[in-house]
């Protein structure tokens, strides 16, 4: 955690409601070893975004449940003495979380607009900005993913009645594939997919790589 | 039928209730303090407590010349009047389920439940533990964590009998706190 941390209240984790995607929730589910139901809510796709699913004629999209004690706050929230507020998933949060209060904009890593922490507390002088930007990237990433997947979902089970629980289902099967293919390309390779994504195919051979990933993805989920 | 084969950990970690977490008051170690306290950049007298002790006790410090000792312990919550008070690290999925917030960080002998060494062997003490553990037995790795524990304590216990002999040798009325004790650590443990 950076210094700024030191005086966080977790003010990004309470009354908002945190869209996630399917990588997100794979991971909190391996890791804690709860099943999706324990922690997840599948709420309008409102605004609009990568990852809607459809249940019957429905566009849903999966969010964050709420905190048994204290339903303003993330389900993962811990309270802790004296209003100190931490996350309970730290490793494994949602890259939504990791890249809070960042975003792109023009390009360029930059305080969010609607940031909920005192905006002070951040000093773009000193952030590290590579840091920052790989996260962004790989959150972008990891949506892009997980709209492939929700597609997939949407042109067979989604149309035809399809549950929550066979969506869930459709998930964790595509996920334990494309977790074994990340494991197959290795943690260095894929980083460097996650860098070079959105550059132009002049910028060398990652663009090709990339589609080849997202390909496999596709397939993967269609089975 | 063959039950299935789970680790100590896969076992723990899949339990909804963690009684341990509400059972036990887990009294943790110099090392345990200033870990967590760096991960979570939170100051450590927040979310642990001197609580009193025999002078015996393991890892029992002084605050003033007197005989009083202490032990550091992590805070636990009471919610409503009359119910259990949990560990304050203790967090629920939607449906009520337990898990452990500080996940990989938490302190050595959370992360060890329910093994213990005996005479260089193996036991599980399951003791306010509401999980069946008949099919799950320990493992190699258990041994190394136990075994790594054992030494954090022992270093503690050097770092406490230091910070105990700095007290007794206080030459003016002891105006300490327990955030001092921890301050301490804090230095020590960073050295």
């Amino acid at each position: 955690m950076s210094d700024t941390c030191a005086t966080c209240t977790g003010m990004c984790c309470y009354d908002v409601i945190v869209r996630v995607t399917g990588y997100d929730a794979w991971r909190i589910k391996q890791a804690q070893a709860l099943q999706f139901e324990q922690f997840l809510t599948a709420g309008p796709d409102e605004p609009a975004g990568q990852g809607a699913f459809l249940l019957g004629s429905e566009r849903r999209a999966l969010y964050l449940g709420k905190n048994a004690a204290n339903e303003r706050a993330c389900t993962f929230l811990m309270h802790l003495p004296d209003g100190f507020r931490r996350c309970g998933i730290y490793a494994e949060r949602p890259t939504v979380c990791t890249v809070y209060p960042m975003t792109f904009t023009n390009g360029s890593v930059a305080l969010r607009a609607d940031v909920r922490c005192k905006a002070a507390n951040w000093n773009m002088a000193t952030i590290t900005y590579p840091y920052w930007r790989r996260n962004l990237l790989e959150h972008l990433f990891e949506s892009h993913v997980y709209g492939i997947v929700a597609e997939r979902w949407n042109e067979t089970g989604g149309k035809n009645g399809g549950t929550l629980p066979g969506y869930f289902a459709h998930v964790e099967r595509c996920f334990d594939s494309i977790d074994a293919l990340r494991s197959e390309i290795g943690k260095e390779s894929f980083d460097d997919l996650i860098l070079h994504w959105q550059q132009p195919a002049a910028e060398g051979d990652a663009q090709g790589r990339v589609a080849d990933f997202l390909n496999e993805i596709s397939s993967i989920c269609a089975r | 039928m063959i039950a299935p084969v789970e680790s100590r950990v896969a076992r723990w970690l899949r339990c909804p209730e963690k009684t341990c977490c509400s059972y036990y008051t887990v009294f943790i170690t110099g090392d345990d303090l200033t870990r967590i306290a760096r991960t979570l950049s939170v100051p450590p007298w927040t979310f642990t407590a001197a609580l009193p002790c025999g002078p015996d006790d393991f890892g029992a410090f002084a605050l003033d010349t007197s005989d009083r000792r202490y032990r550091a312990a992590l805070v636990r919550l009471q919610l409503e009047e009359g119910s259990k008070p949990f560990c304050t690290f203790l967090i629920r999925a939607s449906d009520g389920a337990a898990r452990c917030g500080l996940g990989a960080g938490r302190p050595a002998t959370c992360r060890s439940f329910p093994a213990q060494l005996v005479d260089g062997a193996i036991q599980f003490a399951t003791e306010g533990c509401t999980c069946d553990w008949s099919h799950v037995t320990p493992d190699a790795g258990d041994q190394q964590l136990l075994r790594a524990e054992e030494q954090a304590r022992e270093r503690y216990t050097h770092f406490v009998a230091t910070w105990n002999e700095y007290v007794a040798n206080l030459n003016r009325p002891a105006e300490l706190a327990y955030p001092d004790f921890c301050r301490f650590l804090l230095d020590t443990y960073s050295a």
